[in-house]
């Protein structure tokens, strides 16, 4: 139990938008799990349920039924206030699109994370400094958003997502603004991380070329996952 | 700070409604320093009296220009307790060569509470001398050693200029000091010892409700506390009315600038406060931001409107009745810091609303 304990599990999730007639199953008894330091995709058509997915794993939605299970919590019910405590505590988010703060530096946008945490310090500085060296921007450090290329802001988005070392890094849609070769190159190196310090990786993509990187890919169509996992 | 890092990359914006917060930081202070320098105008020669108390007669209405008391009175206000001291008012009409000037003239009782402290020169020795506020010498050129001609009532009274005091106006005239005696003599011409003993008069004491003890125990008296005298000054309560109602205004106006710049601010990053949200940032975490850029705007606002309010002080001539204090700027910083606070208010619930699901490219 204790290497599920550093897992993902989800179990029947469904969540439902409206009531009554206008009703829409967005995600329909999801299950699946995900174990530390494996690197999975979600591909499927848009309106497949993908996002509405992705945003109950990583806190952003309640479920409607189902339960999710990270590190050992059922985040599933909880009010969005632990919930918004779990997103800074365990969970690294890497956005679609142009995703950082525009009038913060790179190393800025980094220092977000222990600043709305209530941890600005000294540590906080060397670490978003170390992390920028890792994924290769650190001498664009001081540069704002504006002046960094697509790829570079991807870098330091997952960057930043790793800022509170989290338990599960969840990415959306990392590629829609850049070319095929540098999606590539960040997908690669979102997948190092993910390996190296055993993290829960889970990514929603639409792009099959950059499946190569993933150790496996769940299919959704209609909210529903095409090759169902086992019940766990 | 975060926070103060967008003021950085936003320099424009953040400096032009930092310029129109200084200008009604600007408004204010000046407004108050109008207040204050009207209501000293008016009353400040009676806010120098060194007294807790002044009693009127009672059929005065409270007026300085109407009371009158007689000896008996004022022996019997004597008797109640405290230091007291005779106070006689006249307007009169300065003369000398080619100055004509209206003053407030009043008569003293030496040696009493009601005396007035001397700056320059020297106290009255004697009947024929007289004290002049600085407000006087300053308007008139008029100095210690001047001879000049007070004229009541259709004659001639020549004083020596002896020395200066600073009690201020009254009525928006100088003020000017004599002895009690001669100040009778000057308004009741021809009475001799039927005449009123003074206009009113100034007790001070540290015991409990004074005025009543004396109202109780002298007929026809109205006494009130320094303060309340002044109030009752006419037109005084009107002015400062009509003061405060402008400060009002001009707090309204601050707070609604300052409230929709930065409820125009919020909404233009709704997207950018749904990422911060979606990190795990409280609503109370990006208000917080929030407030931090309010203050360091309205405190940018206090470092422009001040230095300006100040510099207009000086540049203006000293005849419009300005007094910046303390209170002017205390009103004037305060107000537009409660009002910026107020103001971004607006957009408290703003941030609340935004739904962290948008940093998804969702709802």
């Amino acid at each position: 139990m204790s290497q599920d304990d550093q897992g993902l599990l989800a179990q029947s999730l469904t969540k439902v938008f409206g009531s009554g007639d206008t009703a829409v199953e967005a995600v329909r008894d999801v299950s699946f799990s995900v174990r530390a330091g494996e690197f999975v995709a979600i591909v499927g058509p848009s309106g497949s349920g993908k996002t509405t997915l992705l945003a109950m794993l990583g806190g952003l939605l309640t479920a409607t039924r189902g339960r999710v299970v990270v590190g050992g919590s059922d985040i599933s019910r909880w009010n969005e206030a632990q919930r918004a405590r779990f997103r800074r505590e365990r969970v690294g988010f890497v956005f679609q699109g142009f995703n950082l703060v525009p009038y913060l530096t790179a190393e800025q946008n980094l220092l977000v994370i222990p600043s709305i945490s209530g941890k600005a310090s000294r540590e906080a500085r060397a670490r978003a400094r170390q992390l920028l060296r890792e994924l290769g921007v650190e001498r664009r450090a001081h540069h704002l958003p504006g002046e960094l290329s697509g790829g570079e802001r991807q870098r330091v988005a997952i960057s930043r997502a790793l800022m509170n070392d989290p338990l599960l890094v969840l990415v959306d849609e990392p590629t829609s603004n850049l070319d095929s070769e540098r999606g590539n190159e960040v997908v690669r190196s979102l997948a190092e991380e993910v390996k190296m310090r055993n993290k829960i990786g889970i990514m929603v993509t639409h792009d099959r070329r950059m499946l190569t990187h993933v150790d496996r890919v769940l299919e959704m169509a209609d909210g529903r996952l095409q090759s169902p996992e086992p019940q766990p | 700070m975060l926070a103060l890092q967008e003021i950085r990359r936003k320099k424009l914006q953040f400096g032009l409604i930092s310029l129109i917060v200084g200008m009604v930081v600007y408004l204010l202070v000046m407004i108050s320093a109008l207040g204050s320098g009207l209501l000293s105008a008016m009353s400040g020669a009676v806010n120098s009296f060194d007294a807790d108390l002044v009693v009127f007669s009672a059929d005065s209405n409270d007026s300085f220009l109407r009371s009158e008391l007689t000896a008996d009175q004022r022996d019997a206000i004597a008797e109640v307790g405290g230091a007291t001291g005779g106070i006689g008012y006249l307007a009169a009409t300065a003369q000398e060569d080619s100055l004509t000037q209206d003053v407030a003239l009043f008569g003293f009782e030496p040696g009493s509470v009601a005396e007035p402290a001397v700056r320059s020169g020297r106290a009255l020795a004697r009947e024929g001398e007289i004290l002049i506020d600085r407000s006087l010498s300053r308007s008139s050129g008029l100095k210690v050693g001047d001879q000049i001609t007070m004229r009541n009532a259709l004659i001639n009274y020549n004083f020596t200029i002896v020395g200066e005091v600073d009690e201020g106006q009254f009525l928006g005239l100088p003020s000017a000091y004599v002895f009690l005696d001669q100040w009778r003599e000057m308004r009741y011409p021809g009475h001799g010892q039927d005449a009123p003993a003074a206009s009113v008069i100034l007790a001070r004491g540290h015991t409990d409700n004074l005025g009543a003890r004396v109202e109780a125990a002298v007929p026809n008296t109205s006494a009130l506390s320094k303060s309340d005298a002044i109030r009752a000054i006419g037109g005084v309560t009107q002015q400062q009315q009509v003061v405060m109602t402008i400060e009002l205004f001009g707090f309204v106006i601050g707070a609604l600038v300052i409230g929709s710049f930065f409820f125009v601010l919020t909404m233009q990053r709704a997207y950018e406060i749904a990422i911060f949200k979606a990190l795990g940032a409280s609503s109370w975490y990006v208000f917080g931001q929030l407030i931090c850029q309010v203050v360091a705007v309205a405190l940018a606002g206090l470092a422009l409107g001040v230095p300006l309010a100040l510099v207009t002080e000086a540049a203006l001539p000293s005849d419009i009745p300005l007094q910046i204090t303390g209170g002017a700027f205390l009103t004037g910083g305060a107000s537009i810091t409660i009002a910026a606070l107020l103001g971004s208010l607006f957009s408290a619930r703003q941030v609340v609303r935004v739904n962290p699901m948008s940093a998804l490219g969702q709802v």
